[in-house]
């Protein structure tokens, strides 16, 4: 007896051995009730093959398509041998970032244990988080800042925030902070944009603004549930 | 760099953005019903995309690219999805079906139901990942079963009684305007 499984497996063609098939073939083609059973099966899956269109989100699109770009730039990005002195920024901010992050995971592993916070949304370590405001302030402060660097100069600036903030993310979603790897996320396109030698004085303009928001309002979620942290405990 | 990708044959940056224009609704529809979150499907279909283009050297031209990278978005979808929501994950792989709808995933729940229709929304987690890796996306039963981790039982087992549920579903479905 071939039940509606075994139909199943068949109408999938997947699952089942050569004689099982056969069997199963022989069965549809001269018993009428497994072909009137078969026939019925075909008909339900066929019904359910189309759930209705699903759109992705315009800026979603654009998103993607910025992040091939970008990472079709990391690629081909020529290191240069020089530094200017615009870059020692990007240096401070690397070596500052690094001396929070180190001092905030022997303080913060402290904290967290008689601590533990209950927000799930944001970083339990609270060095994480440290670390994470430190980086935030400073690349606020840098892309706000009026400069007469080069575009190669803002492009490595842009690239260093841009891989400190993936370090972050990563962190963030080993933290299963998530929210905040998806901010993280976020600003880099924007970041890359900025970082693009085509980009128009004024749109560059308006990418530091938009950043500059992205980044504090990132800096102040961070702080407002530091602080409900903070009250609670 | 995308000059030189072209002269050996791998696929352009031009490629990629064009193929996101033209199918990337086809993956975030098919994330978005694996993950069940827009967000995560969002982000699925980023770190698929990004996948791809690190690794466009395996790259087959003689396959289609939206396949191709189709297939890695449905992997990333189901990477976050064990990472990001464990809750859900290892749950489903026990066959532990737990009804209770999430407070984060209610209103992704809702515009899923309304977009997937009645009769998937019956079933299990399980069930739904079996049906749409299999009916949907058209992967072999074993595959299925290794990047689940489980059985090909399992993998049958969840498939059978999805398909069930549907085809009781299937009358009021069909009386549905």
């Amino acid at each position: 007896m071939i039940d509606d499984d075994q139909l199943l497996l068949f109408y999938y063609d997947d699952g089942l051995s050569s004689d099982e098939r056969d069997a199963i073939r022989d069965a549809i083609a001269t018993d009428t009730a497994v072909a009137d059973r078969y026939r019925a099966l075909q008909a339900t899956l066929g019904d359910v093959g189309d759930f209705g269109a699903i759109r992705a989100p315009d800026h979603l699109k654009y998103q993607w398509q910025d992040a091939i770009t970008q990472a079709a730039r990391r690629e081909t990005a020529p290191t240069s041998p020089s530094r200017p002195t615009f870059l020692l920024w990007g240096s401070a901010l690397a070596a500052s970032l690094f001396v929070a992050f180190a001092i905030g995971t022997q303080v913060g592993s402290l904290e967290d244990t008689k601590a533990p916070t209950a927000v799930t949304s944001l970083p339990s370590n609270a060095a994480f988080a440290r670390g994470l405001q430190v980086h935030l302030q400073q690349a606020s402060t840098l892309i706000e800042a009026p400069t007469d660097a080069t575009t190669a100069d803002t492009a490595a600036l842009v690239n260093q925030i841009v891989a400190q903030n993936r370090l972050f993310e990563r962190a963030a979603e080993a933290r299963e902070a998530h929210d905040v790897a998806r901010l993280m996320r976020a600003i880099e396109p924007v970041l890359v944009r900025l970082a693009d030698p085509d980009v128009s004085p004024v749109e560059a303009n308006a990418l530091r603004l938009q950043v500059a928001f992205e980044l504090n309002a990132v800096l102040t979620k961070i702080e407002q549930t530091a602080s409900e942290v903070t009250e609670t405990i | 760099m995308t000059h030189g990708a072209q002269s050996r044959g791998l696929p352009t940056t031009a490629e990629f953005h064009a193929v996101i224009a033209d199918r990337s609704d086809r993956w975030y529809a098919a994330c978005l019903r694996i993950t069940k979150d827009p967000d995560l499907a969002a982000d699925a279909v980023q770190d698929g995309l990004l996948s791809a283009w690190r690794k466009r050297e395996q790259y087959d031209r003689d396959a289609s690219l939206d396949t191709w990278i189709h297939r890695i978005t449905i992997n990333a979808a189901l990477q976050l999805l064990r990472k990001r929501k464990p809750e859900r994950w290892l749950p489903m792989l026990e066959e532990q079906v737990d009804t209770t709808t999430l407070p984060e995933s209610a209103q992704s729940d809702r515009e899923l139901e309304a977009s997937l229709g009645r009769a998937l929304s019956a079933l299990s987690d399980m069930e739904q990942l079996c049906f749409v890796l299999k009916h949907l996306e058209q992967w072999r039963l074993a595959e299925i079963a290794e990047r689940l981790d489980v059985n090909v039982g399992t993998i049958k087992q969840a498939l059978f009684r999805g398909v069930r549920k549907l085809r009781i579903g299937m009358p009021d479905l069909r009386s549905t305007p």
